[in-house]
Parts: C-alpha cells; sequence; structure tokens
C-alpha cells in the first residue's frame, strides 16, 4: 500500500477553501463546492468521477472517525497544479494512524482510504503540527487555464473565523478566488444549502439567478482577493454574509439604488444590510425560501 | 411535450438523415471494395472532425458515429470528374452532418447521456408535481418522487440549464441558416416595456439595449412579480430556460449601468 507519496507539484494557493462542521449532511456541500471548481476548471467525465469519489472519501473518512463523535472541523481546498488538480481534506481530530487503525476494523471496512489511493496519482498524508489529519491528493487530468489565485493575506484570517463559526452554529463557509471560479462554487453551495432548506425547484433557480449577481457585484475586487462566504442554514431560509472585501465604497456593493442588483435582492424579499466592520465592508443577507412551495 | 421526445430519440440513437440508413450506403457491390478503402483512409479525418465538437478527453461515441455517417454521405455523392479532392469535399459534409446533429438534437454534446436521460426525468417529474399542486417542488420532494438522492436531482437541474443555455442559442430545428433565429428570438415577439417607475434612469435606459425577449422575462418577473415556473408556462420554454435568460440580462444590465464595485 502506497502509504508516503510525495506530490511532483503542488499548487501554491487554491482557489476554493471550504471550512465546515464534520456533520454528514455537509458532504454534499463540499461535493457541490468540488462541482462548481471542477464546472470553472473545466474538470469533468472520468476524471471528475474519481476526484469527486476520492474527495467523498476522505470527507468521510473525517466525519465517521476523526472526531470520535464529537463536534469538529473538516476543511477542503481544491486548486490546479501543472498537471491537474489537487485536493486537500483536513480535520483537526485523531491522527491518521490511529485512524487507518480503526478504520481497518470498523463499519467502514477500510475501503476509504484503499479507494482514495487508487484514484488519485499521488496522496502524502501529513499530520500538521497541532494535530489531525491532512490528505493530500493530487489527480493528473486535462484542465482549462484559471487565473492564478491572488497573494490575499486575510485568507487565514478568514478561515478561523469561517472555522469559530462552523463549530458554534454550524455555519459553512467558502473562500474562492476569481469571478468564474467564485460564481460556479457560490452558486453550486447555496443550491445545494437551499434544497437542504427545503427551497421549492423554482427557489432554487432564483438562488442560482442570485448566487451569480452577487459574484457579479463583487467582480472588480476579485482579481486581488478572495471572495469570503459564510452561510447557515435554517429550515425555510439561508443566511449569508459576503466579505469583508476591501473595497472604496461600501455603498456600492448593495447596488445603486433602483438598479438592477437592488431590483433582485428587493424582488426576492432579500433582507440586506452593509456594513464596514475590520479589514472592510460586508454584504449580509436573508434569504427567504422564495416561493410557496409544499 | 413533443419537443422533448424528439430530443431524447435523438439522444438514444444518432438520427439518420433524408431516410439514409448506412447499410444502404452500400448497396453497390462493385463499389464496396473501393468504398471502404476510401473510409479507412478518412476515418481518422472523420474522427478528428468529431473531435472538434467535444471539449472532454473521452471518445464521444454518439459524434464519431455522426462523423463518420457524414464521411459515407461524402464517399456516395463525392464526383470525381469535378476535378477537386475528396478532401475539399469530405470536410464540409462531416461538418455539415455535424452541425446538423448538434442543432436537431438540442443537447451539449458534453452532458453524458445517463446524466442527459435523467436530466429529462426531473424535468418532467418538476413539471408533473407542478401541474400537480399548482406549486413547484421542493428538492427533497423531487428526489422522493423519482428515487432519487437531493444530490442526483442538484446535478441533474445543472444539466438541463447547460444544455439548454446552448439549445438556446442554436438555430431552431430546420433552420437552414443561422438567418432563421434561434428559439431565443421567438420568445419575445410583443414588445413589453419595462414600467417600474422606483426604476433609476441608468437602468431605465439600460434596459433598451437588452434583447427584447429578456426584457420580457425581466418585466414578467420583476414587474409583474410572476415566477420562474409561471414565466416558463407564459411564453412556452422551462424554467431553467428562465433562469438562463434572467442571469444573462443580469449580467448584462450590471455591465451597461456600472452597477457593482468599481474596477
Amino acid at each position: 500500500m502506497r502509504d508516503h507519496v510525495v506530490p511532483t507539484h503542488m499548487a501554491e494557493r487554491p482557489n476554493v477553501y471550504l471550512t465546515a462542521r464534520n456533520r454528514p449532511e455537509n458532504l454534499l456541500l463540499a461535493r457541490q463546492a468540488l462541482r462548481g471548481f471542477a464546472d470553472a476548471a473545466g474538470v469533468e467525465g472520468v476524471a471528475l468521477a474519481d476526484i469527486t469519489t476520492a474527495v467523498s472519501e476522505a470527507c468521510t473518512n473525517v466525519m465517521l472517525h476523526a472526531y470520535d463523535g464529537a463536534v469538529g472541523l473538516l476543511e477542503l481546498e481544491l486548486g490546479l497544479t501543472d498537471e491537474g488538480v489537487l485536493a486537500v481534506v483536513r480535520d483537526a481530530g485523531v491522527g491518521i494512524r490511529p485512524r487507518v487503525a480503526l478504520e481497518r476494523g470498523g463499519a467502514h471496512g477500510g475501503v476509504g482510504l484503499t479507494v482514495i489511493l487508487a484514484l488519485a496519482q499521488s496522496v502524502e498524508f501529513v499530520e500538521p503540527p497541532g494535530g489531525g489529519t491532512e490528505v493530500r491528493m493530487e489527480f493528473a487530468c486535462e484542465t482549462g487555464l484559471l487565473d492564478e489565485p491572488p497573494a490575499d493575506r486575510r485568507v487565514a484570517e478568514a478561515q478561523a473565523r469561517f472555522a469559530a463559526a462552523a463549530e458554534d452554529r454550524d455555519a459553512v463557509g467558502v473562500l474562492v478566488a476569481s469571478p468564474r471560479v467564485a460564481a460556479r462554487v457560490l452558486a453550486r453551495v447555496l443550491c445545494a444549502a437551499a434544497a437542504r432548506a427545503d427551497f421549492s425547484t423554482d427557489g432554487l433557480a432564483d438562488t442560482e439567478v442570485l448566487a451569480e449577481a452577487i459574484v457579479g457585484q463583487c467582480e472588480a475586487v476579485l482579481d486581488a482577493e478572495y471572495l469570503p462566504a459564510l452561510l447557515a442554514i435554517a429550515p425555510r431560509s439561508l443566511s449569508l454574509r459576503v466579505g469583508p472585501l476591501e473595497i472604496p465604497d461600501p455603498a456600492a456593493l448593495a447596488g445603486t439604488a433602483g438598479g438592477s442588483f437592488a431590483l433582485l435582492i428587493d424582488r426576492l424579499d432579500c433582507e440586506t444590510a452593509v456594513f464596514a466592520e475590520d479589514g472592510g465592508t460586508s454584504l449580509e443577507m436573508r434569504i427567504p425560501a422564495l416561493d410557496g412551495a409544499i | 411535450m413533443t419537443a422533448t421526445t424528439t430530443a431524447h430519440t435523438d439522444v438514444q440513437r444518432p438520427p439518420m438523415r433524408d431516410g439514409a440508413n448506412p447499410d444502404a450506403l452500400w448497396d453497390s457491390r462493385e463499389e464496396r471494395a473501393s468504398r471502404e478503402a476510401l473510409v479507412a483512409r478518412y476515418m481518422p479525418l472523420a474522427r478528428s472532425l468529431a473531435r472538434r465538437y467535444r471539449t472532454s478527453p473521452e471518445p464521444f461515441d454518439d459524434l464519431q458515429q455522426v462523423a463518420a455517417l457524414g464521411l459515407l454521405k461524402a464517399i456516395q455523392r463525392f464526383d470525381p470528374e469535378r476535378g477537386f479532392p475528396f478532401e475539399a469535399f469530405a470536410v464540409p459534409t462531416i461538418l455539415g452532418e455535424l452541425r446538423r446533429y448538434f442543432r436537431d438534437s438540442s443537447w451539449a454534446v458534453r452532458v453524458p447521456r445517463k446524466s442527459q436521460e435523467r436530466a429529462l426525468r426531473v424535468r418532467e417529474a418538476n413539471k408533473t408535481l407542478l401541474n400537480e399542486t399548482g406549486r413547484p417542488p421542493t428538492v427533497r420532494r423531487l428526489a422522493e418522487y423519482l428515487e432519487l438522492e437531493v444530490e442526483e436531482v442538484l446535478d441533474a437541474l445543472q444539466a438541463i440549464q447547460s444544455y439548454e443555455a446552448l439549445s438556446l442559442d442554436a438555430p431552431r430545428p430546420g433552420a437552414t441558416d443561422d438567418s432563421d433565429g434561434s428559439l431565443g428570438d421567438v420568445i419575445g415577439k410583443r414588445d413589453h416595456g419595462f414600467e417600474l417607475v422606483e426604476l433609476n434612469a441608468t437602468l431605465q435606459s439600460a434596459l433598451r439595449s437588452v434583447p427584447e425577449r429578456q426584457r420580457r422575462i425581466l418585466h414578467l418577473r420583476f414587474a409583474a412579480g410572476m415566477t420562474q415556473s409561471e414565466i416558463a408556462a407564459e411564453i412556452g420554454v422551462s424554467q431553467m430556460q428562465v433562469s438562463r435568460l434572467l442571469r444573462r440580462s443580469l449580467d448584462q444590465l450590471r455591465d451597461l449601468t456600472g452597477d457593482g464595485l468599481e474596477g
């Protein structure tokens, strides 16, 4: 069994960071974030199926074994390398060695790690200084080109904020680089969240329209910054906080009065607020289920 | 819905146009050997042309078959006495066959067949449940009804959008060239103003630059307050097409009005 295979090349910065609680329902959000990334990066077919399967196995392993039933974090990073895709799944729980033993004896039957090793071109298991496990998987496949993610020094800060929100109140955070990736990832993750919140298919479609409009609204700063989005799912409503973004005119984030974005959020009955906070301006909105679904 | 059935049939099996049957192209035994030699020689050309019409690295069987059919037609119709090389005749013939297939089948060729079939089931079930209750179903309800996972329904809804986005811009079946217009143009023949007093002047004037069909959908969604499903029923396209057009319109309006953050 290949246990330590060093990747030939590592992406400097991922395009997508996702932070969520180790709750099985969050697997769907992680998988949809991956689908959104794949949409934008032009990864499809067999390669996408392989990556989705391996990443899901790594996430499932975190959910089943990393925290021994306690609340903990699941982190996923996705990026391009020279040869394909790099996916990193991280937790802060039990290290990989005890987990391998646990998994081999457990109900999961030891399949997860075997599948990962079979599907990824190279796999590296790293034990971070603070404990836990990081699984770095490289996949060789054809991809399109994406803009180099920006050197945004505030990523670590946002991740820490997302980690606290995920642990405290089961929020899900994504940090996404480049407008195209941001639009696809945000749309997919919001739609998956909307499905969990029992939106109708009409509400889902409006949610997707909204996700793309939000990214369009922020587009101008996304060559220098990651888009931070923090999402909380309630029955029949979503709460979304986008930002903080370093923007010169906070009001522009909410759209011009009577303009198309303002019209959209008004028609969708989204309660929105724009506010300045440490490090920039944020847009907060509550998205109701949007229609009278059964 | 007739259009759906047609699309579905096309997906199942590459269509044989003009009543053409590959076997019937071989009815002359004397020419068979030389034709086979031509097919063998030009099949790589047909395949490379088929590749132009797919985006994934995997071979796409349907397109290759369509390209092969185009090659057969080219061989059958080629007249050496006209004095130009076979390739010059074969390339446009094969490309023509591919384009025709691409238009008529109305599916984005990149969507794998299995997800196409599932997408059709999801679309039909969405319509059925909407008609039964007068309201669009929740994704969960749709998944239960079809005995699918929620994720499969989500992916199917996305798949429908990606193919319908293309079919909306593709020339209509039966159109001989692009001047016959696309489905999108047919949607909004009547002029619909966008009468909302609260709109600002910039948006008002930007709206005039948005294509009429999109203006009508904007009007129905934002001024008349109709849901995407209601708009779909009103103008006779799918809700997913309405969604796609709404997103495109909002994108264009943002560009036109300079709404959003300054670059």
